[in-house]
C-alpha cells in the first residue's frame, strides 16, 4: 500500500470509532477555515511518510515510516464541557491512544518507536469546540 | 425577540429583582432611552437600557467570542444614600447571578456613577455600564 492509502484506510476506521457524526475536515492543517458544526465531532488527519525504518531487527528489510498527527475536535452543543471530558473523549481516547487500534489498519505493519500519545495540554477548548491532539508513528508495510 | 432584546430584558430582570419598587412592565423598565424628566413619579424608579455596543474576536473553528456592553440607567426620586443602596443592590444581584440566569456566559458592571443636579435634589440617576460575555458558532 501506498501512504496516501494508509491515511484513506485510518480515516475510514476513524469515522467507525469516533462519536457524534464525526467527520474530516477540508483542511487538514487550519483551524479558522472551518466550523465545527453544533454537537458534533471533527477531525484533521496530518500525515508524512518519512525516512525508511528498519524492521525489527532486521539489517535488510527496510519500511517506510509515517508520522501521524490527529486533531480531534467536538462541539459541545449544549452540553457541558465536563459532560463531554469525562465520558464520550475518554472513550474516544481509550480506542486512539490503544497500539492495536492502529496495527489492525490495512498497511500498517507496526506502531513503531513513538506509540500513541496524547499531552494533556494538546487538550484545549476553544469558545464551545473542546479538543484533543493525538501523535504517533507508524511503520507501513508497503507489500500489504 | 432578537439576541440583544433578549439579553436587555435580562439584564432588566436582574435590576427588577433588585429594585423591587420598581413599577411593573413598561412603567418601570423598557428598552431604549428618554429623557427621564419626562417620567411621572409613579414611573420610578425606572431603567433604560439601552445603546448595545459588541466587540467581536474571532476565534478557532469559526467561533466568535463577543462582548456587548450597554448602558443602564435608574432614574430614581431619592436622596443620593436611596441611589447608592439601590445600586448595591444591583451589584449583589449581578455577583448571584453572573450569567443572568443562563442567558449569557458572563455579565459584569464595568462602571456606575451616580449622577446628581444642584438644581433638583431628588431625581438621581445611576449610570451603569454593563458588559455581557457570549460566544457563538
Amino acid at each position: 500500500v501506498t501512504a496516501a492509502q494508509v491515511m484513506a484506510n485510518i480515516a475510514a476506521k476513524l469515522q467507525t470509532t469516533l462519536p457524534n457524526s464525526p467527520a474530516r475536515l477540508a483542511s487538514d492543517l487550519d483551524a479558522t477555515l472551518q466550523p465545527v458544526p453544533f454537537n458534533t465531532t471533527r477531525y484533521q488527519l496530518r500525515a508524512f511518510a518519512g525516512p525508511v525504518t528498519e524492521v525489527q531487527d532486521s539489517s535488510v528489510a527496510f519500511y517506510p515510516a509515517m508520522a501521524v498527527s490527529l486533531t480531534v475536535a467536538y462541539h459541545l452543543g449544549t452540553g457541558t464541557e465536563q459532560a463531554w471530558t469525562a465520558s464520550g473523549m475518554q472513550g474516544a481516547l481509550e480506542a486512539l491512544l490503544n497500539p492495536s487500534w492502529w496495527r489492525t489498519i490495512a498497511g500498517v505493519f507496526l506502531v513503531a518507536a513513538t506509540l500513541p500519545e496524547v499531552a494533556l495540554s494538546d487538550i484545549v477548548r476553544v469558545g464551545r469546540v473542546v479538543s484533543f491532539t493525538l501523535t504517533l508513528q507508524l511503520t507501513i508495510d508497503p507489500s500489504a | 425577540v432578537s439576541l440583544w432584546a433578549g439579553e436587555a430584558d435580562a439584564i432588566i430582570a436582574l435590576v427588577r429583582g433588585a429594585v423591587p419598587e420598581m413599577p411593573a412592565l413598561l412603567a418601570g423598565a423598557e428598552r431604549g432611552v428618554r429623557h427621564g424628566a419626562d417620567l411621572s413619579a409613579s414611573e420610578k424608579p425606572h431603567l433604560f437600557i439601552y445603546a448595545p455596543a459588541a466587540r467581536i474576536a474571532p476565534l478557532d473553528w469559526l467561533q466568535s467570542e463577543v462582548r456587548t456592553t450597554w448602558e443602564g440607567d435608574l432614574w430614581v426620586d431619592g436622596t443620593q444614600e436611596q441611589a447608592a443602596l439601590y445600586l448595591d443592590a444591583i451589584r449583589a444581584a449581578l455577583a448571584a447571578n453572573r450569567t443572568l440566569t443562563g442567558t449569557v456566559i458572563d455579565c459584569a458592571l464595568l462602571s456606575a456613577n451616580i449622577l446628581e443636579d444642584p438644581n433638583v435634589q431628588l431625581l438621581k440617576v445611576v449610570a451603569m455600564t454593563f458588559e455581557t460575555l457570549r460566544h457563538e458558532g
